[in-house]
């Protein structure tokens, strides 16, 4: 005759061996869970598409007879400039250092042009694939360089305050 | 010490301060500047012994400027890698097909155009997915003699299904609409040329914009059975593209690059009869038109007529249409051709004619870059193109036909 002490604890084998088949089971389960997710509604995150180019105009500055803008690579692969356009119309352009950026490099592009202080300019840029990235400007203002005047403007109100 | 003097001391203190900070952080700023924006220190700029002067568009007031780094310039020179579309072997190539007589005499003009996608560099540095005919855009030429038959076995060797539409009089299953051609296909085309006129061949699948502003035309000629006198004959096939596909072109060319002709002078002579056959496909805008300087010309509308419809020197266009110009130039020297809807003229249809005296002219091919560029003689070594210039040298300011020269 068992004795009811055996009795109770061959139950708890028996528990705890269920439960370990279950704890064991439980990552299998998530894992075809996430099968069935991802396969499945999930399938967007899995697809991420092509990679599309990304150029940021950070700035512009409107110099003597020049406008200048400052761009950014700012997508997920390098990009080749081919073309840069004042209001969306083609005009000859300087690009330093190069118009070859890599991913997040920067670049000055320089565009001759005799623009006229107060009126709306947009400046464009345009990749090797043809995609145009563009900023506009509200009104045109010749952009402060640094100089002695400009030094000393500053050492005057340094005294004054 | 005084009160007095510890207040003097410390505003002189405070000013000289002051004054010090803000010309250690200006000079900053430019140091940064100059790190930042061209990758060149102001040492390694000294090394530096070949610039590019770059000069701004046609016309007068705009300067020139020297740089470090690359040139954007569609405009003034073509540097382009992939030079299968070639605007200047379109211009005067005209394809008689393969030429026979049937059994009752009648002339037979065979033609073999295979359609196939290709990737085109369609302005410099601009690449684009282009569906073509034999390979380039626009596709080939075909010309023939009103009453010839004419006989095209198109290949389809696209992805998409794709048809050949000619313009003219021909039956319905000639038509190139109902009879899809699907990737890999063969149709046979046969028709009488008819009636003599200019007239325009495209693919008719749907979506048809499409299929047309990815390049699928050409021009197809039928000259009436007496010839028109003889003269120096081209083809312009007025077109756009739109790269980013948001039905809006971003470039217009006239014969598949932008501004070709503008650093590709058309060399004609004197006095010499000129005869375009000008044709507009331009898809989503609704109107193209050719503007013609110094010069009028005289207009056979459709081409369809010996007699001239009009005499001018603009002309415009709706999608399809088409004419064929006639006119001669009496003094020599570089004239502009461009659409006169200057949004166009601004973004890429824009040429020139170099008119010569007579043959004895040195030919010019190209305005090249470089100092050992090559200049007509009635353009004068003006900075119509880009040109490679020591940093030692003088800034110079251009305007178009004189050079004069500014500081340092």
């Amino acid at each position: 005759m068992e004795s009811d002490e055996n009795r109770i604890n061959r139950n708890k084998k028996k528990t705890s061996r269920k439960k370990m088949i279950v704890i064991a089971l439980i990552p299998f389960i998530v894992l075809s869970g996430m099968l069935v997710f991802l396969l499945g509604p999930g399938m967007s995150i899995l697809n991420a598409g092509i990679p599309l180019p990304e150029i940021t105009i950070e700035k512009i500055e409107f110099q003597n007879d020049k406008i200048v803008a400052f761009i950014r690579n700012t997508g997920p692969e390098g990009v080749e400039i081919a073309q840069a356009d004042v209001n969306d119309r083609m005009i000859p352009a300087a690009i330093e250092p190069s118009k070859t950026l890599a991913r997040l490099a920067e670049a000055k592009v320089i565009v001759p042009f005799s623009w006229i202080a107060g009126v709306p300019y947009e400046v464009g840029i345009t990749s090797s694939d043809g995609t145009r990235f563009s900023k506009s400007v509200e009104a045109a203002a010749l952009a402060p360089t640094p100089n002695v005047q400009q030094a000393s403007y500053f050492a005057i109100i340094g005294i004054y305050v | 010490m005084s009160k007095s003097k510890i207040i003097l001391i410390s505003i002189l203190l405070t000013g000289s301060l002051t004054t010090a900070f803000a010309i250690s952080f200006l000079s900053g700023v430019s140091v940064i500047a100059q790190n930042n924006n061209n990758g060149f220190s102001k040492e390694e700029e000294k090394t530096t012994t070949k610039e590019t002067l770059v000069t701004g568009g046609h016309g007068t007031g705009y300067n020139t400027i020297r740089t470090t780094g690359d040139v954007l310039d569609s405009l003034n020179a073509d540097e382009r890698t992939d030079l299968t579309i070639d605007p200047m072997k379109y211009l005067r190539e005209f394809n008689y097909g393969k030429v026979s007589t049937t059994d009752n005499g009648t002339t037979l003009r065979e033609f073999t155009i295979v359609a196939q996608d290709k990737n085109l560099e369609v302005s410099p540095g601009i690449f684009m997915d282009a569906w073509t005919f034999n390979g380039t855009i626009p596709g080939p030429t075909i010309r023939a003699t009103e009453g010839d038959l004419v006989k095209i076995k198109f290949i389809n060797n696209g992805s998409k299904p794709h048809t050949m539409h000619f313009h003219g009089i021909h039956q319905s299953q000639m038509d190139g609409v109902f009879e899809i051609i699907a990737p890999g296909g063969v149709f046979n085309y046969e028709f009488t040329a008819e009636p003599f006129g200019l007239f325009l061949y495209h693919c008719h699948m749907q979506p048809l914009e499409e299929h047309i502003s990815k390049g699928l035309y050409g021009v197809y000629i039928v000259d009436p059975k007496t010839p028109r006198a003889p003269a120096d004959e081209m083809v312009m096939m007025m077109n756009g593209y739109d790269n980013d596909f948001d039905t809006e072109n971003n470039f217009y060319t006239v014969n598949g690059i932008p501004n070709y002709y503008m650093h590709h002078p058309i060399q004609i002579e004197k006095d010499k009869l000129i005869r375009v056959y000008l044709v507009n496909i331009l898809e989503f805008d609704q109107i193209n038109n050719f503007h013609l300087h110094a010069n009028l010309f005289h207009l056979y509308r459709t081409g369809t007529s010996l007699t001239p419809n009009e005499y001018t020197d603009t002309v415009t266009f709706s999608q399809g249409e088409r004419g064929i110009l006639e006119f001669s130039y009496k003094y020599p020297g570089p004239y502009m051709f461009h659409a006169h809807k200057t949004e166009f003229a601004e973004k890429g249809w824009t040429g020139l004619f170099l008119v010569k005296e007579d043959q004895s002219e040195p030919d010019v091919t190209a305005f090249s870059k470089g100092e050992n560029a090559v200049y007509p003689p009635e353009i004068g070594n003006n900075t119509f193109t880009t040109q490679t210039k020591t940093k030692d040298s003088q800034s110079t300011v251009v305007s178009y036909g004189e050079v004069s020269q500014g500081g340092s």
